[in-house]
């Protein structure tokens, strides 16, 4: 346990990137529409991704595979899974099979009766000319007594307590940031990013946000659920 | 010191001599300690005493030097050997050392007495920093991760550390910077590094023998302060000073307490992000009582505790494991001990038998919701017996029993685990959860004997039998050792045996289904001593490990809550140790390389790889020397260098999105290694002598040219960015002590 206590008092001393800096190239989120899927639905995968000057944006995956598991080897899927991942010209998407195939899938990896197939994916996503990998499980519910988890929606975004669609004006400072979400629930549901400034407490739901020069730049929160759910949006701010 | 010479009649006669100086002492009082006759030493130290048949200690002594107590005998036919009574001037007591020699329980084991350990440049005079200068010990680093003893090339819960028989539950406070055990408290370690006998058990790798401060019907006491801690030490006779003699019951008792709640705030960086709730604070005590029964009987009483607390709330953000954003952190530890025992020793028996009683706490907290909470009473007894059953023949043989009655609470990730490159994580990682009550206990019970088949060889066949019924095991080990002497002054041993670990380290007790780690030593060593002063030993050792407890697959699997880890891991250190060492009258100071490999396999089939503190090359050099005006003054200084500590590199990292952190993919596991680790530090002690007290100062520096050492690296959130975490660069520690 000394060690742990060790480990954990060194964390955090070294001079690393911020994570909360979104300006360079990295996927942050990873979307399926819907959320979670029932035997037979199809939904679609869309990539939020930022570049090296900090500018956010939605793209198609490159590359989508199965995932390993936590061993490092490929999951025992049988022959009815193989048209689980779906492609049409850029956009990707995952087809639950229907009842009878996932009975089949879910006996070879297995599941008890009615409990959910959770398949993991593996995305690669190009950004900036670098391929970035990306996990993403996808989660097909068999028992009809579990409703199928949605995306959380972002209600409000408030700057110094003020609300903010598209776009903000601020003054060099310290500014006060927080979001209102549907549906946003497990151990780390918030993640803000900018390349405005310096951001603490990034990780929840309000962040305080350190603006040493006039820019113009993003500000981005990305929220999330315990069910595989996942929502974001941005707005422009120029710093005077 | 003290040499037998002629023989005279029922008149006893002696010389008394300054043994540094080496000149004769005169005005110099002896005093018969039964009939409290005496008799002063003349110009040429030489006194004479007239003494009737029987046994009698003779107490010489005048300040500064310190009182010694010599026993006579004398017989009813012939006349007794005269005496010569070397003492000690206590102003340069400090710098001259009495070894008593113990007998090492294996070949390439060694024995470090108190004044050697106090004055070990870097060791900040501590007790158990002094071991990690012997061959063997791996260096992991002041403020070292390890949290414990490396030795050769086993985890540190493989090795075992005792207090006069008992083990010790953990070595170190909290930092791992002070044994949890003064030094003032100590008469001597032996340190065995493996091929031990079968008094002990529980250890698969080696063991540390303390042998605490028995004591003395004079009245001493020392006041400390310095960098870490204050302390202070009393003996003297516990009837008042009226009771002097060696059947008069003695008493000895010390304290110590932390300073470190003071000085943290004042080093810490405003920007730190930490604020303190309790600063880190340890204190520990202890207290023995002596009482000589008769000649063959002495009873004991020795208790001994620590506690150390600390509290701290961290304003960091943790993108990695962001629930420990704004956490706090709640580390609170005590144990105490409590020994009685009976020894009695005869021509042909010497036996000890103790009970103990013990309690104590662990209480890790980590934000609300993920806790290590336990807390332990148990007791145990001991009894150790050696019979002479005739004059080639010996009979070692004894019996424990440990019986422990815990109470465990605990809400946590999986903890740390050697071979495992990945930390655990509060946030992602699922949970141990465990709420118990349950007993745990431990037997043991041994044989061996002591043959001289010639009078230069000796051979010591042994069995000991340890059940660890909590996970219900029983193990007999057979163990032995031969000694050949070759000449006076050179001697080989060779020893080897089983030696088991109980499943009982961290959350392996979880798992009652597992079964304990075995080790098969194998040990020859060469003993030459070529003067009085200068001993040269050559170790060569060779261990195999089966039944590694490790992780049945690794820490991301999502069964692993119920059932982690397997008995599948297999391993082998092999290599040489060469420890020289000089001891003088005013100087000190050895040599000690180790050269050794381990190795593991952690499931049959896949890489051998090497352990996290495999160590290829380990070389200390120290000295000690005293010099000026009445060798007032002592300077040390101790060099090492050592291979840098493996480490598992990271190939690249996958981001995990629906939880938004990365996964890392590790390279072959501890396929690289840190650079070269090497260290000076230098020690300087000063003595000022008074009428009734003398105070001594020290400079302690550790690393005085802050050459870096690497323990781990360190990682940003998405591992595209690595850094060393090293340990303390450089540190000076300063004390003063006051003692009469």
């Amino acid at each position: 346990m000394r060690r742990l206590l060790l480990i954990l008092l060194a964390a955090g001393c070294a001079d690393f990137r911020d994570p909360g800096d979104l300006k360079y190239a990295q996927v942050l989120a990873v979307r399926l529409t819907p959320a979670q899927l029932r035997a037979g639905q199809r939904a679609r995968l869309e990539v939020l991704a930022t570049d090296n000057a900090g500018m956010p944006f939605e793209a198609n995956p490159k590359e989508v595979a199965f995932a390993p598991d936590h061993t490092g080897k490929p999951l025992p899927l049988p022959p009815e899974a193989n048209a689980f991942i779906e492609r049409e010209g850029e956009m990707w998407y995952v087809r639950a099979p229907d009842e009878a195939q996932l009975d089949v899938i879910a006996a070879a990896l297995g599941l008890m009766p009615g409990a959910a197939l959770r398949v993991p994916l593996r995305l690669t996503v190009a950004v900036d000319a670098v391929d970035k990998r990306a996990d993403k499980v996808v989660t097909v519910l068999r028992s009809p007594d579990v409703q199928p988890a949605g995306n959380p929606t972002i209600k409000e975004i408030t700057l110094d307590g003020e609300p903010v669609d598209k776009q903000a004006q601020v003054t060099v400072g310290e500014h006060r940031l927080a979001v209102t979400a549907d549906e946003a629930s497990g151990t780390s549901p918030y993640a803000w990013y900018t390349g405005l400034g310096e951001l603490k407490h990034y990780r929840m739901t309000g962040a305080t946000l350190t603006i040493k020069e006039p820019a113009t730049g993003v500000i981005l929160i990305v929220v999330r659920n315990d069910r595989g759910g996942v929502g974001w949006r941005w707005f422009q701010a120029e710093a005077r | 010191m003290i040499h037998l010479l002629i023989l005279l009649a029922a008149t006893v006669q002696g010389r008394i001599v300054d043994l540094v100086r080496e000149k004769p002492l005169g005005n110099t009082t002896v005093t018969v300690v039964e009939t409290g006759a005496t008799a002063t030493s003349d110009k040429n130290g030489n006194f004479s005493v007239e003494l009737g048949p029987g046994n009698w200690t003779l107490r010489a002594g005048k300040p500064p030097y310190e009182p010694i107590d010599v026993t006579v005998t004398v017989a009813e036919q012939g006349r007794p050997e005269p005496v010569q009574i070397g003492l000690f001037d206590r102003v340069e007591s400090v710098q001259v050392f009495e070894l008593v020699p113990r007998e090492k329980p294996s070949p390439g084991a060694t024995q470090i007495v108190r004044e050697e350990i106090t004055v070990v440049p870097g060791s900040r005079g501590d007790a158990l920093a002094a071991v990690q200068s012997l061959p063997g010990v791996a260096q992991t680093g002041t403020f070292s991760l390890a949290g414990g003893l490396v030795i050769r090339g086993s985890a540190p819960q493989d090795s075992r550390v005792f207090v006069d028989g008992i083990e010790v539950p953990f070595l170190f406070h909290f930092f791992n910077l002070q044994s949890i055990f003064p030094t003032e408290m100590i008469d001597d370690i032996v340190y065995a590094p493996g091929g031990f006998g079968v008094e002990h058990g529980r250890a698969s790798a080696g063991i540390i023998e303390m042998r605490s401060r028995r004591p003395k019907p004079e009245w001493h006491g020392m006041a400390e302060i310095s960098f870490i801690n204050a302390a202070a030490f009393l003996q003297g006779p516990l009837l008042g000073s009226s009771h002097t003699s060696k059947y008069d019951p003695t008493f000895a008792v010390a304290f110590r307490r932390s300073f470190m709640d003071a000085i943290i705030p004042a080093i810490l960086p405003a920007d730190a992000d930490l604020s303190f709730t309790a600063l880190p604070r340890y204190y520990d005590y202890q207290a023995r009582l002596d009482w000589m029964v008769s000649d063959r009987w002495r009873l004991g009483f020795f208790l001994f505790g620590t506690d150390d607390l600390f509290e701290l709330t961290s304003g960091t953000d943790s993108a990695e494991d962001p629930s420990l954003t704004g956490a706090t952190f709640r580390n609170a530890t005590s144990f105490l001990r409590a020994i009685a025992s009976a020894t009695y020793e005869s021509e042909r028996v010497t036996s000890r038998t103790s009970v103990t009683g013990m309690g104590g706490n662990f209480i890790f907290e980590a934000r609300e919701d993920r806790y290590l909470r336990f807390d332990a009473k148990g007791a145990s007894f001991r009894n150790e017996t050696k019979v002479r059953i005739v004059p080639r023949l010996s009979l070692r043989t004894g019996a424990e029993a440990e019986q422990w009655f815990l109470e465990g609470h605990v809400k946590f990730p999986r903890p740390p685990r050697e071979g495992d490159p990945q930390n655990p994580n509060f946030t992602f990682d699922p949970p141990v959860v465990f709420d118990s009550n349950y007993p745990f206990t431990y037997l043991g019970a041994w044989l061996a004997m002591d043959i001289d088949v010639t009078s230069r060889l000796t051979l010591s066949p042994g069995i000991r039998y340890d059940g660890y019924l909590r996970s219900y095991d029983h193990v007999a080990e057979p163990r032995g050792e031969a000694k050949f002497k070759l000449n006076q002054s050179t001697s080989l041993r060779a020893s080897g045996g089983l030696y088991t670990r109980p499943p009982d380290y961290n959350d392996e007790q979880i798992q009652r289904e597992l079964d304990p780690e075995k080790s098969w030593q194998a040990t020859v060593g060469v003993e030459h001593q070529p003067w009085r002063w200068l001993t040269v030993q050559t170790t060569g050792f060779y261990t195999w490990r089966s039944d590694l407890i490790v992780w049945d697959t690794n820490r991301n699997d999502p069964s692993m809550t119920e059932r982690a880890y397997v008995n599948a891991g297999t391993g082998r250190t092999y290599g040489g140790e060469l420890f020289v060492q000089g001891r003088g009258a005013r100087a000190f100071g050895w040599v000690a390389y180790t050269l050794s490999r381990s190795v593991r396999r952690d499931h049959p089939g896949q890489d051998q790889r090497l352990f996290d503190f495999d160590q290829t090359h380990n070389l200390i050099a120290l000295g000690s020397w005293t010099f000026g005006k009445n060798q007032r003054w002592r300077i040390g200084g101790r060099f090492q260098f050592t291979s840098g500590k493996p480490y598992t590199p990271v190939r690249g990292s996958v981001f995990q999105s629906d939880l938004n952190y990365y996964s890392p993919e590790f390279g072959a596991v501890n396929s690289q290694r840190f650079a070269p680790l090497h260290q000076l530090d230098l020690r300087l002690d000063r003595v000022w002598k008074f009428q009734r007290w003398r105070l001594s100062a020290y400079l302690d520096v550790t690393n005085i040219y802050a050459h870096p050492a690497p323990l781990q690296q360190q990682y940003s959130y998405d591992y595209s960015e690595t850094q060393a975490i090293n340990g303390i660069p450089i540190l000076p520690s300063i004390g003063i002590k006051g003692e009469f």
